[in-house]
């Protein structure tokens, strides 16, 4: 039961975001690449949730007993706390350019009279 | 000497007036007043509810958040040569007497930093408040080396040497705590002085949840590991 409902669920969050990047992509809000690379993310999500085989085939090619799931798993983390890193840093950068913004603009007033 | 009082102001149409308001006119030691209300993009009437009184109205075209605006604040009290400067929020939980107290020890040359201490009397504090305040003291003193009481206060008073010295880039609740951790990297002295609250149920409803909480520390901890 628990395996069809996260089955269901990971097909509704692709679905989702998928549809978002194509009408992000017509309505120019995001590159072909990015559209692109969304959607291989997602297709791979999904073939993983709907085949889990392609799990033990992927470690089967890496080394077989070498590798562990534990292997896969801990890199994935690894690569998500590194985007996740990234989003960081450039939403902290980007909400630091609109605060300066902002500022100017508030503060326009104030300084004209003072520069005379 | 001159004084500015900054207001970081963001949705406070009931109680805006009323705090600007019960800023005295006259105090000890100071030739002049100058309040700033910074309106940190409200969506209600707090801009027009500051046109009424006496304050200067500085209106940020989008919300910021409150260290957004008490930084934008403290920006136009340097354009404006103000010797000493004091943050004072704008729900109504500080006492307008208290200006006099926090000021005085910049006054004396004793500080360049003053933070109004809550925790003189906690009556009336909430609990999970306290633990919260308590929390982050601790998690503040294990990032900067100075212990303070009461690192979340609103109330704080600047003199004109810290604020030139000190460099903010924060934007949210996590303003309070950048202080602490900026005057000690600069080697300012921070003095606390004993100061009232008034609790009352809207003061209450625009205190800190805990995810803000979470918030503050991820940002302090990431301003520590990578830099401004």
């Amino acid at each position: 039961m628990i395996l069809i409902i996260s089955k269901i669920f990971a097909l509704a969050l692709a679905i989702m975001v998928v549809s978002r990047s194509i009408t992000d992509f017509r309505s120019k809000k995001e590159s072909l690449q990015m559209t692109m690379f969304w959607i291989a993310i997602w297709l791979a999500v999904i073939s993983i949730t709907f085949f889990p085989a392609v799990i033990t085939k992927t470690i089967d090619a890496l080394g077989g007993d070498r590798t562990g799931l534990g292997t896969i798993f801990g890199m994935a983390i690894v690569f998500i706390l590194f985007i996740s890193y990234r989003v960081y840093v450039k939403s902290h950068r980007i909400e630091k350019q609109v605060n300066k913004i902002a500022r100017t603009i508030a503060l326009q007033d104030l300084k004209k009279p003072l520069k005379k | 000497m001159k004084l500015a009082i900054v207001i970081p102001v963001y949705n406070e149409e009931k109680v805006i007036k009323g705090v600007i308001n019960s800023i005295p006119r006259k105090i000890k030691g100071v030739d002049k007043i100058e309040i700033i209300a910074v309106n940190d993009g409200s969506t209600d009437n707090s801009a027009e509810e500051i046109k009424k009184t006496r304050a200067k109205l500085i209106d940020l075209p989008i919300n910021l958040g409150y260290g957004g605006a008490s930084i934008t604040g403290l920006e136009v009290a340097k354009i404006l040569r103000s010797d000493i400067v004091v943050t004072f929020d704008g729900d109504g939980q500080h006492d307008s007497q208290d200006i006099d107290k926090i000021i005085k020890p910049i006054i004396a040359h004793k500080t360049n930093i003053v933070i109004g201490t809550r925790f003189a009397d906690t009556q009336g504090m909430p609990f999970y408040k306290k633990w919260g305040i308590q929390t982050m003291n601790f998690i503040i003193f294990c990032l900067s080396g100075s212990w303070v009481s009461d690192s979340q206060s609103g109330l704080k008073a600047f003199s004109k040497k810290a604020l030139e010295r000190l460099r903010f880039d924060t934007s949210g609740m996590e303003f309070a705590s950048e202080v602490i951790i900026e005057a000690r990297r600069k080697r300012l002295k921070i003095y606390e002085v004993p100061t009232q609250t008034i609790y009352t149920s809207y003061s209450k409803s625009k205190g800190q949840n805990l995810l803000n909480g979470v918030n503050i520390i991820i940002k302090i901890l990431y301003k520590q590991l990578v830099g401004p």
